[in-house]
């Protein structure tokens, strides 16, 4: 009953989260510039009403209503599929480096574990050590700058850095997306069997003759996972978070990319005119993207309820 | 004091020495003035960014400024916006921690907070609010993007705040704290606040790391803490960030990846440096924590 009413509450957070999300991206744009010589921008003010929000409020609806949906995007195209086409574009990306970072990140964080007492090992705790404490954007740069500088020297053959079309392209931004990501859940997986070794059945377990491989796999491992399940949460922000910057970073135009142009600028504008956001498109992708967030949610909830053998909480918590 | 704490001190007197010091350095230009054009040993005119060299040791910009003395001197720039912001962000988490510990309202509402945050990526979130024209055109710009940076995720720092109180009520000697008398504004005195004390430091070290990258990341797709607008060519008017700081080096990283990596390069370089020294003392401080607590236990 228990995960039921998890799922609920998932569903309720993720129903207020994208109503904050509609009330920032619907709010109105009412500015009023003041400019000086030629037209040249002296100051903008901005007023803020209630009764122009909720307008926005209204249209909205109104114009889902009307059309049957999205609509059509700037160039007469029907806006669903190409944001769903985009959104597909993205997932290729995103499903294989959540499974890869999810599965490596695991066996590393045992490898850890089992070499836990080897100073000399430097693959070991200090590799996963080192790729979480280096922000993994200098990874990304770093990778780049050295393969651009082996292909230029001709040690290596071309690889397509950027773009979205050709399968480099999504090799490259997979391995990105899981370098970070993975060595997070190493690091969750090692502390998670770290608090698992001194427990009683552990002692237990040993002085009845279990091999240590059963112990780690059987007990300790499947005793753990619900520590490693309680982190896939933000291992999913940080691929997303990283999805975004990759995506305009090496123009992988995929439903990040698209959101991103969709937004209004921050940074840019005319006198007298906003550079306002394609705001139904940045909705449509911000709903995918929060949907996304809620079914990996519902995944790992689904899959904790299964995979963890202990009910009313694990032992010694 | 644990390997991983003298670490961290160790690189933050270092970043602590170029705050105070730098500008003064000799090999610091502290006016940083373009050197435009700039001739090599065969007496040919070469246009910047300008690679390495004696007269630059890490390399140029696009404006033949020295990269090195750019750092240094945007340092103080820098760190001053990364720490104001994770301050701040601090401050707020364990006000609504505490509220959090003791009311129940308090409670529902920083649960809330923090899961409806964590429903889209940080980054997100700042990119949507920054474009609100309010935000935009405000006189103190700056000052609103600071509390945008440091109230999204002020819902989890306070969770991890409240979950460590949570873990202290549950041990045994609280229990004979509680039956000795002590009331709750004793027991937050004497018990809840030593605690909480040494954890904050720790979570400012953590939090001053984060807000590094996610400026950082900002830069690199063009969205800057200080700006000016500047008009264009076209007529639009677009946001230049003219100070030093960091992540302004990423502004045209695009471009330098091929042409000049090392300006991206040195700025990546810095920025893990100083992020590298931080989570050091954070992990430090989390490690002298764990071991006092043990030796409670015991």
């Amino acid at each position: 009953m228990k995960i039921w009413r998890h799922l609920l509450y998932s569903f309720i957070i993720w129903a207020a989260a994208f109503f904050l999300i509609l009330i920032l991206l619907l709010m109105p744009n009412d500015t009023s510039f003041e400019s000086g010589a030629g037209g040249s921008f002296v100051g903008a003010e901005y007023e803020y009403s209630l009764e122009s929000h909720k307008d926005n409020f209204v249209l909205f609806f109104d114009y889902l209503a009307t059309q049957g949906g999205l609509g059509e995007d700037r160039y007469g195209q029907p806006l669903l599929p190409i944001v769903l086409e985009m959104f597909g574009r993205s997932l290729k990306i995103i499903v294989p480096a959540l499974i890869l970072s999810f599965f490596i990140g695991i066996a590393k964080g045992i490898f850890d574990y089992r070499y836990r007492r080897s100073k000399t090992n430097v693959l070991g705790r200090t590799a996963t050590w080192g790729v979480l404490s280096v922000p993994d954007l200098a990874l990304i740069i770093g990778i780049q700058i050295a393969l651009l500088t082996l292909t230029s020297k001709g040690w290596l053959f071309h690889i397509d850095l950027f773009g979205h079309d050709s399968i480099d392209n999504v090799i490259m931004n997979v391995v990105f997306l899981s370098i970070y990501p993975a060595a997070y859940i190493a690091n969750v997986t090692f502390q998670s069997l770290q608090k698992e070794q001194g427990l009683d059945y552990i002692r237990t377990a040993k002085s009845k003759g279990t091999p240590a491989f059963a112990i780690l796999y059987k007990h300790m491992l499947r005793n753990g996972m619900a520590r490693i399940f309680a982190h896939t949460n933000t291992m999913i922000l940080y691929v997303l978070s990283n999805l975004f910057i990759i995506e305009v970073f090496t123009e992988y135009r995929g439903a990040a990319y698209y959101f991103y142009e969709s937004l209004g600028s921050p940074s840019q504008f005319y006198v007298d005119q906003l550079m306002t956001g394609r705001v139904i498109e940045t909705i449509a992708y911000a709903f995918f993207f929060t949907l996304l967030i809620l079914a990996a949610s519902i995944v790992a909830n689904l899959a904790k309820a299964v995979a963890v053998p202990v009910k009313g909480g694990i032992p010694g918590e | 004091m644990n390997k991983t704490l003298f670490a961290g001190l160790i690189i933050l007197a270092i970043t602590v020495f170029v705050l105070i010091f730098g500008p003064y350095l000799p090999m610091v230009d502290e006016d940083l003035k373009a050197e435009l054009p700039y001739r090599d040993s065969s007496g040919k005119l070469l246009p910047p960014p300008y690679p390495p060299s004696d007269d630059f040791p890490l390399g140029s910009n696009r404006k033949g400024e020295d990269l090195l003395s750019i750092l240094v001197i945007g340092a103080r720039e820098t760190l001053l916006i990364v720490s104001a912001i994770a301050v701040l962000r601090i401050m707020l988490a364990f006000v609504l921690a505490v509220a959090a510990f003791y009311s129940r309202t308090a409670k529902v509402f920083m649960q809330i907070w923090n899961s409806i945050f964590s429903f889209l990526p940080s980054i997100f979130f700042v990119l949507i609010i920054l474009a609100v024209p309010a935000i935009m055109f405000a006189t103190h710009r700056e000052f609103w993007v600071v509390v945008v940076l440091a109230i999204i995720e002020v819902g989890r720092v306070a969770s991890i705040f409240n979950t460590s109180m949570h873990d202290l009520r549950a041990r045994t000697f609280m229990e004979a704290a509680i039956t000795n008398g002590g009331t709750p504004f004793t027991m937050f005195r004497r018990y809840y606040w030593p605690m909480l004390r040494g954890d904050l430091l720790a979570s400012l070290s953590a939090e001053i790391s984060r807000t590094m990258f996610l400026i950082a990341q900002l830069g690199v797709i063009g969205v800057f803490i200080t700006q000016q607008f500047m008009s264009q060519l076209d007529r639009s008017y677009l946001a230049i960030d003219r100070s030093n700081s960091w992540p302004t080096l990423f502004a045209t990283l695009r471009q330098d990846v091929y042409s000049a990596p090392w300006v991206p390069l040195a700025a990546l370089v810095t920025i893990t440096f100083v992020m590298l020294g931080f989570y050091l003392l954070a992990e430090g401080l989390r490690e002298r924590k764990d071991l006092r607590m043990r030796r409670l236990q015991e």
